[in-house]
């Protein structure tokens, strides 16, 4: 290639960074790129993240690292059948000393939260999260309180252990931007990984002591201001909604993706094009993108799931057939 | 027998009534009877496991063979604890010799395989009939009543069956899934464990099952007994005694046998009967009886008589609705209607018919077009439906046909350039690479974006002509979506390139 494309400098600084964040956290978590790729994307567009995997791939562990990395707050809420929404959100508390009631701020209040094992608490702790998830904000005893920013729900699931869980409800899931698949690494990944715990001297193993802080929280939100500016030609935005409305018609699809799937698509999409350092996004970004935003959002036909189909399936074969645009 | 000390209720019942009756015996004596079963069985099971290892098929057909044997105590017991008196174990053991003595060749010979043996046993048992005698009274006893006892058979059999299966499925339960075992294999080994294990389990449900089967076989039996001899009635003319006596003993049966007591009763019976009669009848039958006795032929009459009065008939009128139309049937409903109104119904039936097999057909309509995907792909063998492949003439609503390109594409990209138009430009070099490339064979489809192109030309082509397509889809791809223009020296360089990767493909083309 002999250019670059056209850049603005602050884009390429913000690409600079992501991509030293993507290395730093690569550290920790070894052979699952893809994933990291993606839960910066979604830090980046200010989204949400449902990441679903067997145990012991390192969701957490990813968290902690990324929280480690951009030196924000984190808090870690392991999902039980037991635990209350006023666990999650805080409540109010009477003083006796005071003589009034006083807030207690729940572990919402933080930059990263790691909701772990979301599908173990019922509908109504999940519900906890609607609020926070798209306002930013816990109503406590009538009263607002804006969390941390940058915010971000990281909710982790196991798909194998179906016995007590609560699937998420269709108004929570949406309300994740992205929902990743965590998967199992490859042969060198996996021995690189092994040697590297078994040869470190902390006793938890994942050396997350040597990850250095890169940058802080404001410059997470100016990147994300950054990546709102990123320019949208309108035949991708097109593209976009066009992806999102050809699930709701397609056969071998019962329920598409709705409209907060579209404004998905193209702010994933703004994020991955700041972390390639381009001012502009494109059909591929979108495309790139569009599993994830999408397999979350769509309810399979009865007759597909019978058969076996994953959604991941049904869409490739959408996206192989939803016409890209062309100038 | 003393019919006043039965602890059943005596009263005739339906056949399967009867054998809840037995169910409900076994129920009530259980433990004594698989107790008296487990003496009686265990011993020679154990002693025929001495057998050799090869041999040990046969405990299983000694014990299901000799089934008939081992059921005699447990009817001893169920017929002397229905008369008030439970034997002991001793009293049963002792009275077991007399038992297995008699009558043991035909069960476990050509009876062996009767399916009413449970309700034939009491007969050989405890009514003492053998041969010709036994042969009739099972004849008489089957006349009525006799389904349920093959039934039973049937029922024990399947209920043995079950009961095996399901200790199998209980130990296989068991069996950790970590231990992988070959039960092929082991299915086929003679081991003594695994011999002894199914010899047990057999044994185990033969145990369970041989009270219940016993006690409803008599309970059959003695239903049956109970029609033919009514005993009810004997138990009610006594009751009817008791109470005329003021409540005297009657004490008749006290222990004077069976036949003694039935004589009794049939005389009092005779009486009682005699005494339900009109006056007149009876003041002639009491003449008559005073003055002389009934021959035979007589007797015979005079019962026929009375059993022909009304006392021993009930009429009973059942209506049942008239489904369909008889022919005989003079003054069938179809008449009363006039002509025109059958008419008019049979024309509406015939097109409520019609109506009935067009939405039949619109509904299988419906349902194959709402599963036609599925229906399509089960006659591909489960693959998925694949893309219909454009043909490649318009790619991606592009004209990529040689037709609509310039000859000297390079030449015309570079003028339309330095006119200003800077878009068109790029376009025409992208649209003719591209249509170069699918000349080539590139294969794209409709999603296929620009990177995917990119991707799909670095696998077929050489790494010159990638190099080149993904300079000149990046810089497109910024002048389409990002709105910024290439420089003069980039398409300046890009149109030399151009000449390079396809011009001479477009040259031997022309």
């Amino acid at each position: 290639m002999t250019d670059t494309g056209p850049t603005d400098d602050p884009i390429q600084q913000s690409a600079a960074i992501v991509a030293t964040l993507r290395d730093e956290i690569k550290k920790a978590l070894v052979g699952q790129d893809a994933v990291i790729d993606q839960v910066l994307v979604a830090l980046l567009a200010g989204g949400h993240v449902l990441v679903e995997g067997v145990p012991g791939l390192g969701k957490t562990l990813l968290v902690r690292s990324l929280a480690r990395c951009f030196g924000g707050d984190f808090s870690r809420v392991q999902f039980t059948p037991d635990l209350m929404p006023s666990d999650i959100t805080g409540h109010a508390i009477f003083d006796m000393q005071s003589q009034q009631f006083q807030v207690r701020r729940g572990p919402v209040f933080t930059n990263l939260l790691l909701a772990d094992e979301i599908n173990r608490a019922p509908a109504k702790t999940q519900a906890a999260l609607l609020e926070v998830m798209q306002e930013r904000q816990i109503t406590i005893e009538g009263e607002s309180f804006t969390t941390g920013e940058p915010f971000m729900v990281l909710a982790t699931q196991n798909p194998v252990e179906q016995e007590g869980t609560y699937p998420l409800p269709e108004a929570e899931l949406d309300r994740f931007m992205l929902k990743i698949f965590i998967d199992y690494p490859q042969q060198d990944d996996e021995e690189k990984l092994v040697q590297q715990i078994c040869g470190s001297e902390n006793n938890d193993g994942f050396n997350l002591t040597q990850l250095r802080t890169l940058i802080k929280p404001q410059n997470i939100l100016a990147m994300q201001r950054l990546a709102n500016r990123i320019s949208v030609d309108p035949a991708v935005l097109a593209y976009a909604v066009r992806l999102a409305r050809s699930t709701r018609d397609w056969s071998g699809i019962s329920r598409g993706a709705g409209p907060r799937a579209s404004i998905a698509l193209v702010a994933a999409a703004k994020a991955r094009a700041l972390m390639q350092g381009n001012t502009y996004i494109t059909p591929d970004h979108i495309k790139e993108i569009a599993l994830p935003v999408l397999r979350h959002r769509i309810l399979l036909a009865a007759e597909l799931e019978i058969e076996g189909v994953d959604a991941d399936h049904t869409l490739r074969e959408l996206l192989e057939q939803v016409e890209a645009p062309r100038q | 027998m003393n019919l006043n000390s039965v602890s059943a209720e005596i009263r005739p019942r339906k056949p399967w009534e009867a054998a809840d009756l037995g169910i409900l015996m076994a129920r009530q004596w259980w433990w004594p009877l698989t107790r008296m079963w487990l003496l009686i069985t265990l011993p020679p099971l154990l002693l025929l496991h001495c057998l050799p290892a090869s041999l040990l098929w046969l405990p299983v057909v000694v014990m299901w063979w000799l089934k008939p044997i081992w059921e005699r105590p447990l009817l001893y017991i169920l017929s002397q604890a229905l008369f008030g008196h439970l034997p002991d174990t001793r009293e049963t053991l002792s009275a077991l010799p007399a038992m297995l003595r008699r009558h043991w060749l035909g069960p476990l010979t050509w009876l062996r395989l009767s399916p009413s043996r449970s309700m034939d046993l009491p007969v050989s048992q405890l009514e003492h009939l053998s041969g010709a005698q036994r042969r009739n009274r099972v004849v008489a006893l089957h006349r009525e009543d006799a389904a349920p006892a093959g039934w039973l058979t049937i029922i024990g059999v399947h209920i043995e069956t079950i009961l095996l299966f399901s200790a199998y499925s209980l130990i296989y339960l068991f069996i950790p899934a970590e231990l992988d075992l070959d039960y092929f294999d082991l299915l086929q080994e003679e081991a003594f464990w695994l011999t002894a294990l199914q010899n047990t389990l057999y044994y185990l449900s033969m145990t369970l099952v041989a009270p219940f089967y016993v006690a409803c076989g008599f309970a059959i039996y003695l239903n049956r007994r109970i029609k033919l001899e009514g005993w009810d009635i004997e138990i009610a003319f006594r009751r009817i005694v008791q109470a005329r006596n003021g409540g005297a003993n009657p004490s008749v049966d006290s222990g004077n046998g069976g036949a003694a007591a039935t004589v009794g009763a049939a005389a009092l019976c005779c009486a009682l009967l005699l005494s339900l009669l009109p006056a007149e009848t009876r003041a002639q039958a009491d003449f008559e009886a005073q003055n002389r006795a009934f021959d035979s032929a007589e007797a015979q009459q005079r019962i026929e008589e009375i059993l022909a009065a009304e006392d021993f008939h009930r009429r009973e009128t059942v209506r049942f609705p008239k489904l369909f139309d008889d022919e005989n049937e003079i003054d069938s409903p179809a008449e009363a209607f006039p002509p025109w109104l059958r008419d008019l119904l049979s024309w509406l039936a015939a097109s409520f018919e019609a109506i009935i097999w067009a939405l039949m057909l619109a509904l299988a309509l419906i349902i194959a077009y709402r599963y036609r995907r599925w229906i399509l792909q089960l006659g591909r063998n489960g693959a998925a439906a694949a893309p219909l492949r454009r043909a490649p003439a318009t790619l991606f609503g592009l004209d990529v046909s040689r037709e609509s390109l310039p000859d000297d594409v390079a030449a015309a990209a570079l003028s339309l350039w330095h006119h200003g138009r800077r878009r068109e430009a790029m376009a025409l070099l992208y649209r003719a690479a591209l249509a170069q490339l699918v000349a080539r064979g590139l294969e794209l489809r409709d999603g296929s974006t620009e990177g995917e192109c990119v991707r799909r030309v670095r696998k077929y082509e050489q790494p010159d002509t990638a190099d080149y397509f993904a300079t000149l889809t990046q810089l497109w791809q910024g002048l389409a979506y990002g709105h910024r223009e290439p420089s003069e020296q980039q398409i300046n360089r890009l149109c030399q390139q151009w000449r390079q990767c396809f011009g001479r493909e477009q040259a031997d083309a022309e």
